[in-house]
């Protein structure tokens, strides 16, 4: 009988928690939300020796803060959380979350689950790579903190000793707006077709910054920057959004899968640059 | 609907509180609360397994979890709430929740409603901001029955002025609304043994050998079944199907793959074992080799219709030749499959039939070798059907047979992984069409070449979607020259059977479609090319010359009328978007669909010694609310009040017989049927008083729950103790030999924006003549319902296969339905005007609104992007393939009116 069980565990502390998985041997995952690793054990594709249960970390570490520059989100803060405590200079973000998953998901899903699945096609991967977030990662060997988009690009990973504790958004800054957009097929509740995430810095109604990054099936999460430098030194007017999502296409190749075209996705990312683009831009204008 | 590895040898004890109520029980560490609720006696029902459905939510502390998404272990320490701890105690009041759903119609088949009553719940302590928001929320469960409309109006109630509604409206509700649905995953019969099936990975492969000694080694396997372990009565499937002796196929179904398979998910094994975890454990360790094999795709080509002359075209006529294609759906019904099969002394009792209960009763008894008599058929509730559930499958055999074989209980539940592969896919459609009108824009007639991929093998209702297609191609019309030419192509996919508007969903959209080009090509409007050619009043009595199952006749059809009136709500909706990039269109069409299948169909009705009226019919429901509209129908005949009266789908024995639950069929056959039996019934009963009393029997009557014969009057109950046995009881038999037709008018709207594809669908309104209303709740929500998965059909759903015949979708995830998000206001106007064709005067209601909602969706975008009219030629027009039918016109600039940009682009917001 080729039987897989695995050793459940709730550990108390967040210093339990991290003396356990530095202790554990074979595969771990961990259970945080719980929106996505049964799925992956149904399905065969994960087969945990052991599940560490984080849930009951929340009361340690579930907090939200906000600073003029910095949103830092606690491990165990939900999505729906996040979104209810509603930030300001957080736009993309706010927009990313309010498109992923559903209500009854984000009530459950957590913040930190997110950036520790890194999935590359998600929502909050190209606000990561177009916005900015870094990631507090700590383990018995001490803390680290990378840029959030190095672990949804797969650049760098979780080493099995360590847990996400903390997510840092970076909030926008005097003449800095961000946007978030997506194409899916039903309003609430995907399938996600393409999504972008914009940055715009303007300064006299110049724009002298931009960063874009797509969520797209398929495709890991690359800021574009040609696209933004295109965007950069101009006036964000209609031919400057145009040339600069026209250029998307040679920066960035996408696949077909079942449900769209890769030429529908280049269609509808172009679009989406423009919008994201557009309004980050009124956005940072609105931003003294 | 779970499926794991067996963590059996694991168990941990989990300490929580359910309902409040301490239980301190063992869990499997990998077992979800889902399970272990099942298996304790808390009914969850699971609808997906994956998290996407959403029909397990249940309470844990202080928000709705995905039952099937937690681990038991997870929730030490925890309370749970499920639907049956909100009416705690026997007797106790309904929810104003509950009773809010309820009294809106915000369920049919219950299946998903536990899951609904818990969100409303969570909805009225924290009130949503706007009905978007609303909608929004409501959008974490998937109903696939009432298109949600019910749902946002019981939560309006409950959160606007906390009225619930005083009465439950359907006998089934309460049962539903209280999680006591008896569905076939929580029957279970003492020591029942698990199947689970070991299906084939390849489209086409030959089957070079399966090793099963692995399997059936393990502990806890009691058999692992092939091909040849079957007896030679239940090996060939293909003899169940009934297949026309014409039909030169050059394969046949069996009923566990032999020495080929022919689309991915065919069944090769079955694993027999003592639990549902050492089942599908088992079923891993059973090994298939294969040799893939070359597609090999026969087509067979017929005659499906012939009506006049061959048309030729003339001088000064339009003709206009189009080609169109309907994506493969399936119905998605939010329970899966599943059967237990109970050995008795003299048979077998099977739970899990449904839809056409007596004809799958009699193929199963045939294949595994029973008097069809020996075979009981207790009822079950079910969870969603809509013509794919019921029919009669592989499956369907293999167990009652395993059950026979081992003398034990078998049971086996699809997964939902199963189900996309297992279960009848239908429509997909490929047309070539030509149709000429005159300069006047009369229609001279129309040629059609129609193929079906209809899947790997003949099933036994395969024939049925392009007979239906073909025949319902004049529609509402005038059309004296049609000829129409049938292509089955044998593919490797799925096998294919009836869906919801079977046919008629795919020919609408290519009938109206190919008018819309033609009106263009003429230079009228579309609406005044319908009109030209639209069935009068002074064209009755009609005969288009088609033929379904029996040839089509317009009798009492007043489509103008009904027309009109849509035509009027068309011109109140403004034109333009006020977004941006939007464009808005707008559909106005009239429909006619065709409902009932006779011949025949029995009821009994019996008046009980204590005043109870007991109703015995041949069909079962999935969720229409035969309970209720058939207790109507008996109590309206008997004069007394419907609670009095109670429906069982009867026992074979029950001397009731007939075909069952389909093609909007019911309330036409079986309702006579019923209405008929009650007569009789009143009859005997009012001779009896008339004899006894000595009065002429014109002179009783029943009304008011009581007898009154001249200046007396009996009360039911009492007269019930008197009465002779044989007046008592009546049996009829109602017999109807041809259609109805339900008919009337769509207007839809939608929203396309012009720089994404995404179009979403504004407000939809139907005047429509479904006949006789029985009940106005039952009657809208399946206009409703039924609008609402024809709207998924037409935007969102397909079934995809790359070049090899290998299927794309894979679980509920990859096939999106609508979720109350998506779903507009539907206004349904309903003429309450009983047809003279049956005495009932219904016409039926179950299909006609799935049956337009391609073709009004494709004339709505096709009316808001007139640039690219000639290529809107395909459904599903998910946004990818809209931009690829932009594309393919040649990528015309599509201007807007409101050329200022603003912040609100983007139209979810």
């Amino acid at each position: 009988m080729t039987t897989a069980t695995f050793e459940y565990h709730r550990p108390a502390t967040k210093r339990g928690t991290l003396q356990l998985l530095s202790e554990l041997d074979g595969e771990v995952s961990i259970l945080a939300g719980g929106q996505t690793l049964l799925r992956e054990v149904h399905r065969d594709r994960a087969r945990p020796d052991h599940v560490v249960d984080i849930s009951a970390l929340r009361d340690e570490c579930g907090t939200i803060s906000a600073t003029s520059t910095t949103l830092v989100v606690g491990l165990g803060v939900r999505q729906q959380e996040l979104l209810n405590f509603g930030p300001s200079r957080h736009d993309a973000l706010l927009e990313a979350l309010r498109c992923m998953g559903n209500y009854n998901v984000r009530c459950s899903g957590t913040v930190t689950g997110i950036v520790a699945n890194s999935d590359p096609a998600c929502q909050l991967a190209a606000v990561c790579a177009a916005v900015g977030a870094t990631v507090v990662i700590e383990s018995v060997r001490g803390s680290r903190r990378i840029a959030a988009s190095e672990l949804f690009a797969g650049v760098r990973k979780l080493a099995r000793d360590e847990l996400v504790t903390e997510v840092a958004f970076d909030a926008t800054t005097t003449g800095e707006g961000t946007a978030f957009q997506q194409v899916a097929q039903r309003s609430v509740g995907g399938p996600h077709l393409a999504g972008v995430a914009t940055r715009i810095l303007v300064e006299d109604g110049w724009c002298t910054e931009a960063a874009v990054a797509v969520a797209v099936r398929g495709q890991y999460p690359r800021a574009l920057v040609d696209v933004a430098g295109l965007l950069t030194g101009t006036r964000l007017r209609n031919a400057d959004l145009g040339a600069a999502s026209e250029a998307l296409a040679q920066e960035l190749t996408v696949g077909d899968d079942l449900f769209a075209s890769a030429e529908y996705k280049t269609h509808g990312l172009r679009v989406l640059v423009n919008r994201t683009a557009h309004i980050a831009g009124i956005r940072a204008e609105g931003n003294t | 609907m779970e499926r794991g590895r067996d963590y059996s040898d694991a168990t941990v004890r989990v300490e929580c509180t359910v309902n409040g109520e301490p239980w301190s029980v063992d869990a499997p560490v990998g077992a979800s609360l889902a399970e272990q609720l099942n298996n304790n006696g808390v009914t969850t029902n699971v609808g997906c397994g994956e998290g996407s459905c959403g029909t397990c939510l249940v309470r844990v502390d202080d928000r709705l979890a995905r039952s099937c998404l937690t681990l038991a272990v997870q929730t030490e320490d925890a309370e749970i709430t499920t639907v049956h701890g909100l009416n705690a105690g026997a007797g106790s009041e309904l929810t104003d929740i509950q009773r809010a759903i309820s009294a809106e119609g915000g369920l049919q088949c219950g299946f998903c409603t536990p899951a609904f009553v818990l969100l409303l719940q969570e909805l009225a302590d924290s009130p949503p901001r706007s009905r978007a928001a609303l909608r929004e929320r409501l959008s974490s469960v998937t109903c696939r029955c009432t298109g949600y409309s019910g749902l946002v109006r019981a939560a309006e109630r409950v959160l606007e002025s906390g009225h619930a509604g005083d009465h439950i409206r359907r006998h089934e509700d309460e049962r539903f609304l209280t999680g006591r649905g008896s569905y076939i995953g929580t029957r279970n019969a003492p020591d029942q043994l698990w199947a689970r099936f070991v299906r084939s990975p390849y489209p086409h492969a030959a089957i070079t050998r399966v090793q099963r000694d692995d399997a059936l080694a393990m502990d806890g396997v009691e058999a692992v079944l092939i091909a040849d372990d079957l007896p030679q009565s239940a090996r060939s499937f293909a003899s169940a199907a009934a297949v026309e002796a014409d039909l030169d196929a050059r394969f046949s179904e069996c009923t566990l793959a032999r020495d080929t398979v022919r689309y991915v998910g065919q069944p090769i094994v079955a694993v027999i074992a003592r639990s549902r975890l050492v089942a599908d454990e088992a079923a891993e360790a059973v090994q298939v080799e294969y040799e893939v094999r070359e597609a090999d795709e026969p087509v067979r080509t017929r005659t499906l219709q012939h009506v006049g002359t061959t048309v030729g075209t003339y001088p000064g006529t339009y003709v206009r030749s189009g080609e169109f294609y309907i994506g493969r759906h399936t119905a998605m019904p939010m329970e899966c499959r599943g059967m237990l099969a109970v050995p008795k002394a003299d048979g077998l009792t099977l739970h899990g039939l449904t839809k056409q209960v007596r004809s799958n009763r009699d193929r199963i008894a045939a294949l595994v070798g029973l008097e069809p008599d020996r075979i009981e058929v207790a009822s079950v509730d079910t969870g969603g059907a809509f013509g794919v559930k019921g029919e009669l499958y592989p499956e369907d055999v293999v167990v009652p047979w395993a059950a026979l074989h081992l003398g034990k209980a078998v049971k086996w539940i699809e997964e939902r992984a199963e189900h996309v592969l297992a279960a009848n896919h239908s429509r997909e459609q490929s047309w070539e069409v030509s149709v000429v009108a005159d300069e006047r824009g009369q229609l001279q007639g129309a040629t059609a070449e129609l193929t079906v991929d209809v899947g790997a093998y003949h099933r036994p209702l395969t024939d049925l979607m392009p007979k239906f297609s073909s025949a319902l191609f004049p529609g509402p019309y005038r059309l004296p020259n049609f000829v129409a030419t049938g292509h089955n192509r044998y593919s490797h996919k799925t096998p294919t059977g009836p869906y919801r508007a079977p046919g008629r969903f795919e020919v609408n959209f290519v009938r109206e479609r190919a008018l819309d080009m033609l009106a263009a090509d003429i230079g009228i409007t579309s609406t005044e090319l319908r009109l030209r050619n639209l069935v009068g009043l002074g064209d009755l009595p009609h005969e288009p010359g088609t033929d379904a199952e029996g040839g089509l006749c317009l009798r009492d059809e007043d489509f103008h009328t009904l027309f009109a009136e849509a035509r009027a709500i068309m011109d109140k909706i403004p034109k333009v978007s006020p977004v941006r990039s939007v464009r808005r269109g707008v559909a106005c069409l009239p429909f006619l669909d065709k409902a009932g299948v006779g011949v025949e169909e029995s009821a009994s009705v019996q008046l009980e010694r204590d005043g109870r009226v007991i109703v015995t019919v041949a069909s079962s429901s999935s969720g229409q609310g035969h309970e209720t509209t058939l207790a109507k129908i008996a109590a309206d005949e008997l004069g007394v009040h419907p609670d009095w009266v109670s429906v069982h789908d009867g026992s074979v024995e029950s001397g009731v017989d007939g075909l069952g639950t389909f093609a909007s069929r019911t309330a036409l056959m079986t309702g006579n049927a019923v209405a008929a039996a009650a007569v009789s019934l009143s009859d005997k009963i009012r001779s009896a008083v008339a004899s006894t009393s000595g009065v002429d029997v014109e002179s009783v009557r029943l009304s008011g729950g009581s007898v009154q014969a001249n200046t007396t009057e009996v009360a039911i109950p009492e007269l019930a103790t008197s009465l002779l046995e044989d007046d008592m009881a009546a049996t009829a038999t109602f017999h109807f030999d041809g259609h109805t037709y339900p008919y009337g008018a769509i207007v839809l709207v939608v929203d396309v924006d012009v720089e994404t594809f995404v179009a979403r669908v504004g407000n939809i309104d139907f005047v429509c003549d479904v006949g006789a209303v029985l009940d106005p709740t039952v009657v809208r929500g399946q206009i409703i319902g039924g609008a609402v998965q024809g709207l998924g059909g037409a935007l969102m759903e397909e079934l995809p296969y790359n070049a090899h015949d290998e299927p794309l979708v894979r679980d509920l995830n990859d096939y999106p339905l609508p979720l109350a998000a998506d779903v507009p206001e539907i206004g349904v106007t309903v003429v309450d005007r009983p047809t003279k064709s049956n005495p009932l005067g219904v016409r039926g209601v179950g299909e006609a609104a799935t049956a337009i909602m391609g073709a009004a969706v494709g004339c709505a975008i096709s009316d808001a992007l007139p640039e690219i009219n000639d290529e809107i030629t395909r459904l599903p027009l998910t946004p990818s393939a809209l931009h690829a039918a932009w594309v393919r016109a040649g990528s015309p600039s599509l201007s807007t009116t409101t050329a200022e940009r603003d912040e609100h682009v983007w139209m979810g917001e």
